[in-house]
């Protein structure tokens, strides 16, 4: 089994190096690795006061420089960009470019949305690029429920007619309080979901006390054999012959214990519904925050019953005490999912408009003890003060609603409440709003008409650089424009501010994946 | 009850102190507005200004320097002062069912009969700096009636006040939502075949005096237009009768700009929205730079009221030049209006609608710090004192 393995991980490196080498940008970027420098430009890196003047050097991907005076490498490319404006790439914080259409399904805590992610929709990656937008967060459809792993996807071109690559994999958990329901039907949606997350801690309860039960089987096991041991050997004096029959053909039910006692490397395989099946079950015998477990929730497996009477019966054939071998629980992938959250490893990501599922919201939060992200929040605004008080962050859709429309869960929606999550001090951006693929390009759009609707104490561009890195947990990669970042950045004609201004050039991960037609005919990157 | 052609009344002192809109409790009515730049009748950004206002209208645009009185004068050293916004395609304040669903030739209608003043949406139009829209009755029908021009606040109390037109251009539609299944015209070919037939009567004197009225060429015409093929339609079919229309269309055919150019004199275009494809978007640039006079619409309330500034700022995103996306905001829709002597321009003798923005308005992030209407402030942003002297709104240069 080993050397197999080994033997098969020496190409997967080679894969992996290839994959790798084609992948970003040119080949001959990646082999010279060729540093890219960016001259006079004016720069805003959103992680201190503007540059009014200097060069930023990308190297591996990465800024290695940046400032008014910067050393530039022998044979580095250099695109002078006097007179234009250099920032973030934008971050769309609720997107869904690249979301198929019709990818709509029932909630499954085990999805992700990057198995629905159209890798070559290029064309629509490229107008995203044309606006400045380099990075997307994606989540995944369906719901409502706790509708699986959202995902954030740098916008570059890949090899083979692909584009997109994942910067977190497992970005949030995404959960859907369904809006658009009943009252009654979003009220057991709320339930469904405190189940889930009930049914995920009785599941790792069920795991630990699974190890302490093998643990003990295991220590039986060894007390056994050594007492066995020992009987033989007043045995062997009695009589030599006997004692080595014995040990030639030893008891069924009591192996040999194994020096290190692997849990059962082929756990029985069980129907999906088994996990179902035990979430229903403890739901009905707990009714509390369901950190207390059951007696019985341990032993719930459909096997465990049968094994049992073997031993019932096999112990009385051997007339000793019963010694049964603890089963392992059915591995359930999503309460594994939901135990990530609950371990602080991804936030949950809560699409929710109206106030009472906002509350219900903070209550989950309160109850698991979980890190959440509003998202779309109409409502949050009423909320504001226990928002902050919680430290919520949330991600707003479109600042500008069609008013006609506004009905039902987004009854209340003003386009001056991000001026207020502002105020209030709340952490805060806004995405395109992740149901039209469409409007993704236009978040930076989006983001001046929240501060033309008031929205000033944190600058437009913040908002959709700085403030939806923090949000998506990846401030120390993307969003600001400093040393070590990730070289994803935006040469403007001018202030981005100024609807004029244009986009001269994307670049994603160091490498330049959009030139406007204007830039080419200039002539630069030299 | 509405007089014909409404004449507005000087705003006396008494007046301006009893307002509908709560926000006017603390209205002012300042003699000049000192701004740091303001939009010029050409569209362009022209620095320092001091407007002075007299009777509700502008009396002269100085340089800001030369106006050296301090009291009831109004200062914004970092705004932008811009002519009230008109939307030319709107729908707000009507009550109940706008569409006619029996008559397909209908000029006597009227869309000032279904206005309802107290609706929310006025005060929603101001605060986005909309201070004039075009009421027109819904595109379902060949001939739908008459446009009105309202005001979207009033410095006085009296509902005439906000009346600038109430016999408007004359609305006409082609395309599908003209078609039904109940009454004629039921397909394109059909719609062309009916709107000749009602042209030519009224050229020999038969039917709706509103009609005659325009194939006279005393009133103006507008026609919506679904299709780039509808209003190819409407232009060979009022070209021919010597009739100059605006044409209502919002299409990505660039190649339609000659013929535009050639046979009306206003394309009513939006509103844009941010799920436009690239080509649509820069059709405004590419009929504008033609020639073609361009006109912006939100059509509110279907749209919300930023969709004029967000569909002028996409146009320009897109190639439009920003001075000619000025004045498809302000002075250009004036002229549909026919009205273009009172309002949609910051120059003598205009009304004294006015907008102070906190930026340049084609930028999104700019705030509408106050309005005023007929030189009576009827808005104001809650922070537009800090706003207007702090300067940028949130701009990139605050950034630190």
């Amino acid at each position: 089994m080993r050397r197999r393995r080994a033997s098969f991980a020496v190409p997967a490196v080679v894969w992996a190096l290839a994959a790798q080498l084609a992948s970003t940008g040119s080949v001959e970027a990646q082999l010279f690795d060729r540093a890219l420098v960016i001259r006079n430009a004016r720069i805003v890196t959103m992680a201190g006061p503007v540059i009014e003047r200097g060069s930023i050097l990308i190297k591996g991907g990465r800024i290695a420089a940046i400032g008014t005076e910067v050393d530039a490498p022998f044979l580095s490319r250099t695109i002078d960009a006097e007179g234009r404006t250099v920032t973030p790439g934008l971050i769309d914080a609720w997107s869904s470019l690249g979301r198929l259409n019709g990818s709509h399904g029932s909630a499954n805590p085990t999805a992700n949305a990057w198995d629905a992610f159209d890798r070559f929709d290029r064309d629509s990656f490229r107008q995203a690029l044309r606006q400045g937008v380099t990075a997307i967060y994606v989540g995944p459809t369906g719901g409502p429920g706790i509708t699986g792993g959202g995902v954030v996807v740098r916008l570059a071109p890949e090899s083979g007619g692909k584009a997109g690559k994942l910067i977190a994999e497992h970005a949030a958990l995404a959960v859907n309080f369904g809006s658009g329901q009943t009252a009654i039907a979003r009220a057991k949606t709320y339930l469904g979901i405190r189940k889930q997350f009930r049914a995920a801690l009785n599941y790792r309860q069920a795991l630990e006390d699974y190890d302490e039960d093998l643990k003990e089987y295991v220590e039986k096991l060894e007390e056994r054999s050594k007492a066995k041991e020992k009987e033989e050997a007043e045995g062997k004096k009695e009589g030599d012959e006997e004692g080595e029959k014995e040990k030639e053909t030893p008891p069924e039910d009591s192996p040999k214990p194994k020096p290190k006692p692997e849990p059962d490397p082929k756990p029985q395989p069980k129907p999906d519904d088994d996990s179902g099946r035990l979430r229903g079950r403890t739901l009905t015998s707990s009714t509390d925050a369901g950190r207390r477990l059951d007696e019985e929730n341990g032993d719930g497996e459909g096997g465990e019953g049968g094994d049992k009477k073997e031993g019932d019966a096999e112990g009385d054939e051997e007339k000793e005490e019963e010694l049964t071998k603890p089963t392992r629980p059915t591995p359930d992938r999503a309460s594994e999912a939901l135990l990530k959250a609950i371990d602080h490893e991804l936030p949950l990501r809560i699409e929710v408009h109206r106030s009472a599922g906002i509350l219900n919201a903070l209550q989950l939060a309160e109850e698991f003890r979980l890190d959440i992200i509003l998202e779309g929040a109409t409502d949050a605004y009423l909320l504001a003060d226990k928002l902050a008080e919680a430290d919520v962050p949330v991600v707003l859709g479109p600042i500008v609603r069609t008013p006609l429309f506004e009905n039902n869960e987004y009854r209340r929606h003003t386009s001056r409440s991000a001026a207020m999550l502002d105020e209030a001090g709340i952490l805060w951006t806004t995405g395109s709003g992740g149901h039209d693929p469409r409007t993704s390009r236009f978040v930076g759009m989006n983001a001046q008409l929240a501060a033309g609707h008031g929205a000033t104490q944190t600058p437009w561009l913040a908002t959709v650089t700085t403030n939806a890195a923090r949000v998506l947990n990846l401030a120390d990669r993307i969003g600001q424009l400093r040393r070590g970042m990730d070289a994803d950045l935006v040469i403007w004609t001018g202030d981005p501010t100024d609807t004029s201004s244009t986009v001269e050039r994307t670049i994603v991960g160091g490498a330049v994946v959009y030139t406007a037609p204007s830039a080419k005919s200039r002539g630069g990157g030299s | 009850m509405i007089s014909q052609q409404y004449r507005r009344p000087h705003v006396h002192a008494a007046l301006a102190f009893a307002l509908f809109v709560p926000a006017l409790v603390s209205a002012q009515k300042p003699d000049a507005i000192i701004v740091g730049r303001y939009v010029a009748p050409d569209g362009t950004l022209q620095p320092g200004a001091a407007i002075l206002l007299s009777e509700g209208k502008i009396q002269s645009v100085v340089p800001a320097d030369s106006y050296d009185k301090t009291t009831n004068v109004v200062r914004h050293p970092n705004a932008v002062l811009c002519p009230g916004l008109i939307d030319v395609r709107s729908q707000i304040g009507a009550s109940d069912n706008l569409i006619e669903t029996v008559n397909a030739i209908d000029p006597g209608a009227s869309a000032i009969d279904s206005v309802n003043w107290h609706h929310r949406d006025f005060e929603t139009a101001l605060r986005a700096g909309i201070t004039t829209v075009m009421l027109t009755p819904s595109a379902n029908n060949l001939i739908s009636g008459a446009a009105a021009v309202v005001k979207t606040a009033r410095a006085s109390k009296r509902e005439g006040d906000a009346i600038l037109v109430t016999d408007g251009p004359l609305m006409f539609a082609l395309g599908s939502s003209v078609w039904s299944r109940d009454r004629a015209p039921t397909s394109r070919v059909g719609s062309l075949a009916m709107l000749r037939a009602a042209l030519d009567e009224a050229a020999g004197g038969h039917g709706h005096e509103r009609l005659l009225a325009f194939t006279k060429g005393r009133i103006d015409g507008v026609v919506v237009c679904e299709e780039a093929m509808d209003a190819s339609a409407a232009l060979r079919t009022f070209a021919e009768r010597r009739l100059s229309v605006a044409i209502a269309h919002t299409s990505d055919v660039h190649d339609l700009a000659e013929e535009l150019l050639r046979r009306c004199h206003a394309v009513i275009v939006g509103p844009y929205t941010f799920a436009d494809s690239p080509r649509k978007l820069s059709t405004a640039a590419a009929w504008s730079s033609a020639g073609v006079p361009i006109v912006f619409t939100a059509q509110m309330p279907e749209h919300a009221p930023d969709a004029l500034r967000v569909t002028a700022a996409l146009a320009v995103q897109y190639g439009m030049d920003p001075a000619k996306a000025r004045r498809a905001i302000t002075a250009l829709p004036a002229l549909v209006t026919g009205v273009p002597k009172r309002i949609g321009s910051i120059k003598e003798g205009m009304d004294a609608d006015l907008v102070v923005f906190s930026d340049d308005p084609l930028q999104l992030d700019a705030r509408v710090l106050e309005v005023y209407i007929d030189g009576v402030r009827v808005y104001r942003a809650a922070d537009a004192v800090t706003m207007s002297s702090r300067g940028k709104s949130g701009g990139l240069k605050d950034v630190r």
